[in-house]
């Protein structure tokens, strides 16, 4: 999954580059008002890695749904999506560990169990922002929009340890880039990386213990404002659309987000996603 | 023309970067096969472990250094998963902590968790519990009358005599529990007396041990002091905490006897300690396991995983009950023979003190 990233990566500074040369014929405004509300389904990949618990790197094939709405102005664009991922997780190495447990009843009968090693993996996301569409490029076939987003992000890995479990409330700016190829086929990117986040990880002792609070009170009791320095967490989004007439719109969209977590102890992960997306225009 | 000669240019660079990923990808898949780290990578990383995270070297009076050196000379690149496992297990002795918890996973899992039972030291020497031989459901169940189960840790029913009973065998959600305690406790409201029973109570969320004490309080009183590693120094850890039981809206005030038992554990042990505080209430049974301390799971490079305490909890005179575990008001104990034949002396004892 690396070397998918580093091509759309690279698609992604192709497409910013090519930019302000493409001053094409088509002169299509970029949109007028317009309210979009769409799904998104698809699949995922998720790898990481909890130094605080684990040396193991930990790996996900989630199912990946998310809903989307957009609102379009001739200035503005603003957004709000939801991300859920949801599967099972294992060790990349240690993919098929069993656990055995040897038990004796007060009968004298023995029972022995052995269970395979895993956990469940979800995290959820909700997201909004608000983009200002640069003028100077809204007649070009390459138009750009520039804003912020302010999203909360659970990453809840279960099973026998703790890894993974973080929650971030950020705010990132981001920037946006259409390519309009012609009236039908849309290609479009957007980068995002959170500057400011309040974030919440397990404390150095791993567990959330506390009196008179429940599991969450005591987890979000470890909430944190950070920087850069201890949530550096980018996001690359590229994606195609098709109009299929004036309401309809569907297309196929791929995500990478990549986390590096200092806090309490060094944590990474590299989460992939691809989803088939409909959307409703109105 | 243009912009179709940059699009085709993209979708070439594309192209090639694509074939060279998928080559390259598959060159990587063909190199890489899991293979377990050397046995000594395992062992250092078992003792760095609890050197960084183990909360009782102190109280344990256990120089942690020393017993590295005692056991990394035997560790070599040929020691087998068995030997490993052996020698883990030793070390696991030494520290004698029920919360210290191996689980060897391997391929085929034909190692089993260490101890595999409750630990517990008596007479210097540490004896693992593979069974424990002082409490049955079944022969509970022949005493008490209209057995309900609120939820999977929490039944309760009536004894002889107008006596409630209430049996708690683990920790609910708090919010889970806050509905069920109410509804309990005004079923049993009128009862003349009220026995908790939790010698199969073998852990959970000690806040949720908390508020359950806190249905029997009449008034406050700090019952725990809690701290815990934030640090690899061994000397590092957080500020201490004070929890204190005080009364739930809903709570029972009249006279309540509690049953232990010494595999009553963790957070069971926390609710013992909240309920010794309580003027109303009498503990009969045995001294409890000796766990108080949160014990989260961490793992090691060759995939085993390991449980330990990382705090230093606390009773609230201040002294550590770690390993020696919270003793009863007054010594009884039920037998394997006699819970066979459907037998609970102590649930009759606790009759009859309240009978009395």
């Amino acid at each position: 999954m690396k070397y998918p990233s580093i091509l759309l990566v690279l698609f992604f500074l192709a497409m910013l580059s090519q930019a302000g040369i493409c001053q094409e014929a088509n002169r299509i405004p970029w949109m007028a008002r317009e309210n979009r509300i769409g799904i998104a389904i698809g699949i995922g990949s998720v790898t990481y890695a909890d130094r605080q618990v684990s040396p193991l790197t930990y790996q996900s094939k989630p199912k990946v749904v998310k809903l989307l709405y957009q609102l379009e102005t001739n200035h503005l664009l603003f957004a709000f999506d939801i991300d859920i991922k949801v599967g099972s997780t294992k060790s990349k190495r240690f993919a098929k560990r069993i656990i055995y447990f040897q038990e004796e009843k007060l009968t004298g009968e023995k029972e022995d169990k052995k269970f395979p090693v895993g956990g469940s993996f979800l995290s959820g996301k909700i997201s909004v922002g608000a983009f200002y569409k640069i003028q100077s490029t809204q007649n070009s076939t390459f138009r750009v929009a520039a804003g912020g987003r302010i999203s909360n992000e659970l990453f809840y890995p279960q099973g026998w340890t703790t890894a993974g479990i973080f929650n971030a409330l950020s705010f990132s700016p981001e920037g946006c880039v259409q390519h309009r190829i012609d009236n039908t086929h849309v290609l479009f990117a957007s980068f995002k990386l959170p500057v400011l986040t309040q974030l919440t990880r397990l404390p150095y002792y791993n567990t959330v213990s506390q009196p008179d609070k429940n599991l969450w009170q005591g987890f979000f009791q470890n909430k944190q404002w950070v920087g850069l320095s201890s949530y550096l967490a980018p996001s690359v989004n590229v994606g195609y659309t098709y109009q299929i007439n004036a309401n309809w719109v569907t297309g196929v969209n791929y995500e990478l987000n990549g986390y590096q977590i200092t806090v309490p102890q060094k944590m990474y992960a590299v989460t992939h996603s691809f989803t088939a997306n409909a959307f409703h225009q109105f | 023309m243009k912009m179709k000669s940059i699009l085709k240019k993209i979708y070439s660079v594309l192209l090639i970067v694509s074939l060279l990923a998928t080559h390259q990808s598959i060159a990587k898949q063909k190199k890489v096969k899991p293979q377990v780290p050397e046995p000594q990578v395992t062992f250092e990383a078992f003792w760095k472990l609890f050197n960084n995270h183990y909360g009782l070297f102190k109280v344990k009076k256990l120089n942690w250094d020393s017993v590295g050196n005692l056991y990394r000379n035997r560790v070599t690149a040929t020691t087998s998963e068995e030997e490993l496992y052996q020698l883990f297990g030793e070390m696991i002795l030494l520290l004698g902590d029920n919360h210290v918890n191996l689980y060897p996973t391997t391929a085929t899992g034909f190692l089993p968790v260490f101890p595999g039972g409750l630990l517990k030291r008596k007479d210097g020497v540490s004896k693992i519990y593979k069974v424990q031989e002082d409490y049955s459901a079944e022969a509970v169940k022949k005493y008490v009358q209209h057995w309900k189960d609120t939820s999977p840790n929490v039944h309760y029913g009536m004894l002889n005599g107008n006596i409630g009973y209430i049996n708690i065998n683990g920790t609910d959600a708090m919010k889970t529990i806050k509905k069920i305690m109410p509804r309990v406790l005004t079923e049993l409201q009128a009862c003349k007396a009220i026995v908790v029973d939790v010698r199969a109570f073998y852990g959970g969320m000690d806040a949720v041990s908390q508020y359950i004490a806190g249905c029997f309080a009449n008034e406050r009183k700090s019952y725990l002091i809690t701290k815990k590693r934030n640090g690899e120094n061994t000397t590092d850890f957080t500020h201490s905490l004070t929890w204190y039981v005080q009364p739930q809206p809903m709570t029972y005030t009249g006279q309540v006897v509690v049953l232990s038992s010494v595999f009553t554990q963790s957070a069971g042990e926390t609710f013992l300690l909240a309920m010794h505080e309580l003027s109303n209430v009498r503990v009969l049974g045995d001294t409890t396991a000796g766990s108080y301390s949160d014990n989260p799971t961490f793992e090691l490079p060759n995939g085993w995983m390991i449980s330990l305490s990382v705090g230093d909890y606390r009773a609230a005179n201040g002294k550590s009950y770690e390993g020696i575990g919270t003793a009863p008001d007054e010594y009884k104990v039920a037998t394997k023979i006699e819970l066979l034949q459907g037998k609970d002396v102590l649930l009759e004892y606790a009759l009859q003190y309240l009978n009395r």
